[in-house]
């Protein structure tokens, strides 16, 4: 009886208490809801909301503009970005803003570091025990990236496993972003991405997606050269020019390539940058010089690009000459309802061109597109439409992307190839066709996705048996993934059949995967379990360091699992580890540590 | 003094009136091709850990018919709001071969989201041969989407060996549709390493709240299975059958008894 009395007076107490100590922001939460905004208010909101305040460089009175915040608050954000800027939602709670006031002001403020310079730097080291007998195993990686004001310099190094020169692959860059009519300097390493990507492209030039947008993305790109990819980048510098009525971009490369000799000429050139055995590095030297004018005119932006290539050695096939001249015009002409956009490149009387027309009418987004490589055609710096794709292809792509509402996509397409003149030996003509179709249902919290592709090809060589034959390939993909609160969990299955026609014989393989992510704000931690059992090889994405690509593809029987961790600390450090295990001890368990430090 | 009284008398009577043995480590999971989703017994836990069902649970069998291979099963399951702790014993008594697995573990219940792990010893004993213990671990995650549960659990993570032999490691994704409170309909995939994929499908169907009845396909290799539940208050029975490609009909039965539930 008298603890009962003791227990109420208690809570009595407490609850007087904590009334008395109640956050005064309370009051104003409910003065929020109470409020009756004017148009004029709403209107203010609405341009505010269009162009979000910087919270590290607005003034007050423009910060006052935001009904939610009242001049306590404003000189608690004002004292302290002085002092560190604010860089995110956790620094305003971390400062003394309640949470519910946050959660209005957000739409309308963003976080811009308001200083002249920034530090971005990332380390990254990765081990494979199947390399543990390799001598120098590590595989090593470290960006340095410096800005101040207009200019940003930039320094990459990496070292693949077995190589024991820590500076094996370096790049070095000093960027000038102007705002008059020089609009940017490049000095050092860089990389160019120029129209449809005939002849500067990205690595992997322009994806088969059934993604309409990912085609009528502007490609173009000029910056420099930081990627972790050995291969495809210019040294020496380049210039744009900008005037109301062009644009003008003169560069100049001389950089050193690995290449593949016979008879001391040039049969192909190497891609994968490792370097175990020095005497083929570096063992090219090629000269580009060129010059790209655009010229915007309205809708229609049209562009002219002249390269002249010089290599230190001759080629094994006589088709290339050492000296080559290469020049190209592409185009962009982007109506409400259209856009048409493609390029012709021109190399020895031989023509390559791409051109794509994309038309929409309410949910309906088509693509219609057409390409031609001629056999022999220079694709080292720019790239054909699809990766695997090299030249001698003539294709036409017909895609249709149908939005029904924001919770149902359908995507397809059907794309159709064939190479005209003679690839492997003679009279072996070599054709395919593909179909794909995906639906994605779902929106924010559960997403399901549901792809399906068929393929034909004539005299393909299939990679395991590496023997030249027809086939068919059928592959689906099943993923459904579903959020709550901190987790996203997501499930997948995949599957592949061939059939192979001269032995008449169905291959298969299916593989199945978890993942689970869990997001605490500054850590997060991801992990997916994939196990498989395939006679033909089957893809899978696994989540690896931020920054590198862990996609690998299996075939026969086993299963692998990766561990992610991201710790976020000190609000300017990141580390990331990822571990993958392997039941398949040939291919090893993969180490990898990164940290990222942004000042 | 009640709950020794309860476990005893289980025990008891299922040693005296079982009629055959499984694999999976209960009447309902037999009767329903294995699928844990449909499995809201104590014995949930020794197959998927995200899994924890309050209560008391004993099973006993003979594994295809055979006389000589007797299997009995304890499965005890504690909860505590969100955290709940399972015991699990089995026993596979043959001449020449026994077998006794030990699994404890613990289990999260975040309402929308349970995962568990489980620690699970192993004794075999091969009569004249060896006599070998080994600790494995196994995990699982479950997780609802409105009438959809889902999970996926993870058996042998360690790979752990016997006289240099992995034991099974098993990767089980499982979907169960509830469609209303008394059926449910539910699917399965089983990868066993260095095997193929098997498919299991199993739906469980509550017509009366004392009797109702289970039903299990599994695909690769082929076997169909039926289950009936008998339901007194805190008390079920549950007998279930199921088909092999070879061997006899396996009978299973299962007594439990359900408690602590919040």
């Amino acid at each position: 009886m008298n603890f009962s009395r003791i227990n109420l007076a208690l809570t009595l107490i407490i609850l007087r208490i904590s009334f008395i100590m109640a956050d005064p922001t309370l009051e104003n939460l409910i003065e929020y809801e109470q409020l009756q905004y004017y148009p004029e208010q709403l209107s203010i909101l609405e341009e505010i909301k269009r162009n979000p305040l910087n919270v590290n460089s607005a003034s007050a009175l423009e910060l006052k503009k935001l009904p939610w915040l009242d001049d306590t608050k404003i000189s608690i954000i004002i004292t302290a970005r002085t002092s560190k800027p604010l860089i995110n939602r956790n620094s305003l709670i971390e400062i003394g803003l309640n949470r519910d006031t946050i959660k209005e002001i957000i739409p309308y403020i963003r976080f811009q570091k308001q200083k002249n310079y920034a530090i971005s730097s990332r380390y990254r080291l990765e081990y494979n025990t199947k390399d543990a007998a390799t001598f120098n195993s590590l595989k090593c990686y470290q960006k340095l990236l410096y800005e101040y004001k207009a200019f940003r310099l930039g320094f990459v190094t990496q070292k693949d496993c077995g190589e024991a020169d820590y500076l094996d692959f370096y790049s070095y860059f000093l960027e000038y972003q102007g705002e008059n009519f020089i609009d940017k300097v490049i000095l050092g390493k860089y990389r160019l991405r120029f129209g449809r990507g005939l002849l500067f492209a990205s690595q992997t030039g322009i994806a088969k997606t059934a993604n309409i947008a990912t085609f009528n993305r502007d490609p173009a790109l000029m910056k420099g050269y930081s990627s972790s990819f050995e291969s495809w980048d210019l040294e020496g510098a380049v210039i744009k020019f900008k005037t109301p009525y062009f644009q003008l971009i003169p560069f100049f490369s001389r950089t050193g390539l690995d290449a593949s000799l016979e008879d001391d000429r040039i049969s192909s050139f190497r891609e994968d940058g490792i370097h175990i055995d020095d005497s083929n590095k570096n063992n090219l030297i090629e000269t580009i010089s060129g010059l790209r004018l655009i010229m915007p005119l309205s809708d229609l932006k049209i562009s002219l690009t002249s390269i002249l290539q010089n290599y230190s050695r001759e080629f094994a096939e006589p088709v290339f000459r050492k000296d080559q001249f290469l020049s190209g015009l592409d185009f962009s002409l982007d109506k409400n309802d259209y856009i048409i956009n493609g390029e012709i490149c021109y190399y020895e009387k031989k023509t390559a061109g791409i051109i794509g027309f994309t038309w929409k009418q309410d949910i309906f987004t088509n693509l219609f597109m057409f390409r031609y490589y001629p056999d022999k055609f220079p694709n080292w710096h720019g790239k054909p439409y699809y990766s695997s794709v090299k030249t001698n292809e003539i294709g036409f792509h017909y895609g249709l992307n149908i939005k029904v509402n924001p919770g149902i996509k359908i995507k397809t397409y059907f794309d159709t190839w064939k190479n005209p003149r003679v690839k492997y030996w003679e009279k072996m003509p070599t054709s395919g066709t593909e179909e794909f179709l995906q639906i994605e249902l779902g929106r924010k919290k559960s997403k399901l996705n549901l792809v399906m592709g068929h393929t034909k090809k004539q005299k393909y060589i299939n990679i395991i048996d590496s023997k030249i034959r027809d086939i068919d390939s059928f592959t689906g993909k099943f993923t459904y993934s579903h959020s709550i609160h901190k987790f996203v969990l997501k499930s997948g299955l995949y599957f592949k059949q061939e059939y192979i026609l001269p032995e008449k014989k169905y291959q298969k393989g299916l593989l199945f995967y978890q993942y689970l992510k869990i997001d605490l704000n500054d850590l997060i931690l991801t992990g997916q379990v994939s196990c498989y059992h395939s006679d033909v090889l089957i893809y899978s994405r696994l989540p690896g360091l931020n920054g590198t690509i862990l996609n690998r593809q299996f075939s026969g029987d086993g299963f692998v699992y990766v561990i992610n961790l991201k710790y976020k600390f000190l609000s300017h450090f990141e580390v990331q580890m990822a571990v993958l295990g392997n039941s398949n001890k040939e291919k090893g368990n993969y180490l990898g540590i990164q940290l990222k430090m942004d000042f | 003094m009640k709950l020794i009284t309860i476990i005893f008398i289980m025990l008891l009577t299922n040693t005296l009136t079982s009629i055959g043995l499984n694999i999976p480590s209960s009447a309902l999971m037999n009767g329903c091709s294995n699928i844990s989703l449909l499995n809201d017994q104590p014995s949930a836990f020794s197959s998927n850990p995200a899994l924890l069902n309050p209560g008391i649970e004993s099973t006993a069998s003979y594994l295809y018919n055979i006389s000589d291979l007797p299997f009995y099963g304890l499965h005890i399951n504690i909860k505590y709001r969100n955290l709940g702790w399972s015991g699990n014993l089995s026993y596979l008594n043959h001449s020449l071969y026994k077998e006794i697995s030990a699994i404890t573990g613990l289990n999260l219940d975040l309402q929308y989201l349970r995962s568990g792990i489980s620690i699970q010893y192993l004794h075999v004993n091969i009569s004249g041969y060896s006599q070998k213990g080994v600790l494995l671990i196994n995990g699982g995650i479950s997780w609802d989407v409105g009438k959809l549960t889902q999970s996926f659990y993870w058996i042998n993570i360690t790979s752990s060996c016997i006289k240099k032999n992995i034991l099974p490691v098993y990767f089980v994704g499982e979907c169960c549709y509830n469609w209303d409170n008394a059926i449910s309909l539910a699917i399965g995939l089983e990868k066993e390493r260095d095997f193929d994929f098997s498919y299991r499908f199993g739906c469980k169907w509550q017509f009366f709240p004392f009797l109702g009845l289970t039903s299990g396909y599994q695909y690769q290799p082929e076997r169909l299975s039926f289950g009936v539940m008998f339901k007194l208050i805190k008390c079920r029975l549950d007998y279930s059958v199921r088909t092999h490609k070879e061997l006899d009909l396996t009978h299973y039965l299962s007594l439990s008894y359900e408690l602590f539930k919040n």
